[in-house]
């Protein structure tokens, strides 16, 4: 990449509960057009990462800046309005409302100044036909498929106009097609000019897509540096596999 | 009905439908005391005040999934806040008492939600039954040992008047729930009760729509209890704070469903006739059917009477009926 503009920048990130810390000194840089993926093993803190960067839990120690603005202290709302989405690992989409009304919901609410409902609508039948479940728009969205909860989910995200996305592994469970079909949506999603954050476990679908990688092992940062590099890493093949004799 | 799905309405279509259906209603209400007996329209009345307490209590709990059992506490402070305001005011016009109730109950309910909204579910519900219950006490000790009374005298208003009033707050709550379902404040409330975390991760502001739109709610509950309290010449605190009213506004909205906005009216008209009826007929059982009849529609009627007629599908009963007569041409 020719000039890299950070966007989102964790600085020395702790999260502790109780005595446990599940993020621990954690400093990082997503850069513009960037994806970087996040990886390690079980209740290494991933989720936790995720959680603290869009606000859901407030950081014990350290600080975000997004596009150099401080963020550490701003409501989960805030945030989404500045410009940070997310998906859910578990899946949290709106059960009771149609698949199009999960989606312009976020349209209407994603960013502050307030959108005519016709706008939100035009957005909302876009994303969508970009996510491919135009067929399913008046379906509600419980029911849906698996592959299709996750589409739905990352539509919404991106109905309120993030410049920085986290995909909290969306392409868990699904089959081989369905992740070479994720692979590529996330692929058009950056093209889009949205930086992605991902924690994925599929290696090889993490391996192909990410510009860099971090890996996090008990809440600590053990390694950053491009898939290639992560893939040969001996510190990263010993979390993963236990240490050679 | 899919929000994001519906065309643009047209301003006449947006505004003609509600706008009919609260003339044509109101002029059924306003017309009917002229052709019945006195019983009927103090019934009357009394149903009406269940309509504006179920449907505005459905209005922000079925949505959100925060249940309030302080329906008594909101109901009260309104009554309260008529009186003392109208011992203060004497001159002051009858309409801008009630809007004052109104307002008060809008405040307590305010504060509450600043203060309890955080607290997810059943603790709310508790919390709401407590406040309801404190208030009451409160209010009784309050007569006794600072004002030195038990109750106070209300100027009494014609019935005629009150079910008038009555009548116009029941079209006004109906349509400003109406209102609020349609708009996307009704579909964010519909998100938090859904997934309130993933609620705020699209952008809303949870906090600010539960406690703007329970305190709105709470508006049309205080104004109801200031307008019904007018017919009773006396009140005291546990007859303004009867926690009674929580059981009827809620069992009313099981009873006649809390998904659609018809639901909590059906609910109110059929048990406020019928309790009236077995009231009358069966005192000591009353009750005992009442609350057999609330088991009975939470075992067999979970989505209650309108959920039955919407299950019944009418554009399938209309497709039929409409195959039929197309045979009939083609024959």
């Amino acid at each position: 990449m020719a000039e890299r503009v950070p966007i989102l920048n964790g600085d020395h990130v702790t999260r502790m509960f109780g005595g446990l810390a599940a993020v621990s000194d954690v400093s990082f840089c997503l850069f513009e057009g960037e994806i970087l993926g996040l990886i390690g093993p079980n209740g290494a803190g991933k989720t936790t990462l995720f959680n603290l960067i869009s606000g859901a839990m407030p950081v014990t120690k350290g600080s975000f800046l997004f596009k150099g603005k401080e963020i550490t202290r701003m409501s989960i709302s805030h945030r989404c309005h500045l410009g940070i989405a997310r998906t859910f690992q578990t899946g949290k989409l709106f059960p009771s409302m149609t698949v199009s009304e999960n989606v312009f919901i976020a349209a209407l609410f994603g960013k502050a100044d307030g959108k005519s409902d016709a706008q939100a609508r035009r957005e909302t039948l876009e994303l969508l036909h970009f996510v491919g479940l135009s067929e399913k728009a008046r379906q509600p969205a419980r029911g849906l498929t698996l592959a299709a909860q996750r589409r739905l989910e990352i539509a919404r995200a991106l109905a309120t106009h993030p410049t920085v996305l986290l995909l909290d592994e969306v392409l868990a469970g699904l089959t081989p097609i369905e992740v070479a079909q994720g692979v590529d949506l996330i692929r058009s999603i950056r093209a889009r000019g949205v930086s992605i954050l991902m924690v994925e476990h599929i290696m090889k679908a993490v391996m192909g897509l990410s510009d860099r990688i971090v890996v996090l092992h008990h809440g600590e940062k053990i390694a950053e540096g491009s898939p290639n590099e992560i893939s040969t890493s001996q510190t990263v093949l010993d979390v993963y596999f236990g240490e050679a004799l | 009905m899919d929000l994001a799905q519906r065309r643009p309405p047209r301003l006449l279509l947006k505004w003609l439908i509600p706008l009919a259906a609260a003339l044509l209603s109101a002029g059924v209400f306003f017309s009917v005391p002229l052709f019945t007996a006195p019983y009927v329209i103090i019934l009357m009345t009394s149903i009406l005040m269940y309509i504006i307490l179920s449907v505005s209590w459905t209005v922000f709990c079925a949505p959100s999934q925060y249940f309030s059992l302080g329906i008594a506490a909101f109901f009260g402070v309104g009554i309260y806040t008529y009186t003392l305001l109208k011992d203060a005011l004497p001159w002051a016009p009858f309409p801008l008492l009630l809007v004052a109730a109104g307002i008060g109950s809008s405040i307590l309910a305010f504060f509450v939600g600043l203060t309890t909204l955080r607290i997810k579910g059943m603790y709310f519900a508790i919390f709401t039954f407590g406040l309801s219950e404190l208030l009451r006490h409160f209010v009784m000790w309050w007569e006794v040992n600072m004002t030195g009374t038990v109750g106070r005298w209300i100027a009494i208003v014609e019935d005629i008047v009150v079910y008038r009033y009555m009548a116009a707050l029941a079209v006004i709550t109906v349509l400003a729930a109406y209102l609020l379902r349609r708009s996307r404040y009704g579909l964010a409330l519909r998100t938090i009760g859904d997934a309130e975390s993933a609620s705020e991760h699209v952008g809303v502001n949870a906090s600010a729509v539960k406690i703007a739109v329970f305190a709105a709610s709470c508006f049309f509950t205080g104004a109801a209890g200031a307008l019904i309290a007018t017919r009773w010449t006396y009140i005291d605190a546990d007859f303004a704070f009867d926690p009674i009213r929580n059981m009827f506004t809620i069992m009313m909205s099981l009873f006649g469903g809390m998904d659609i906005l018809v639901g909590p009216i059906l609910g109110a008209v059929a048990i406020g006739t019928i309790s009236d009826v077995v009231l009358a007929r069966l005192p000591q059982v009353s009750r005992l059917l009442l609350g057999l009849l609330l088991v009975a529609v939470v075992l067999f009627i979970p989505q209650g009477l309108a959920g039955l007629f919407t299950n019944l599908k009418w554009s399938h009963v209309k497709d039929r009926v409409l195959a039929k007569l197309r045979g009939r041409h083609d024959g």
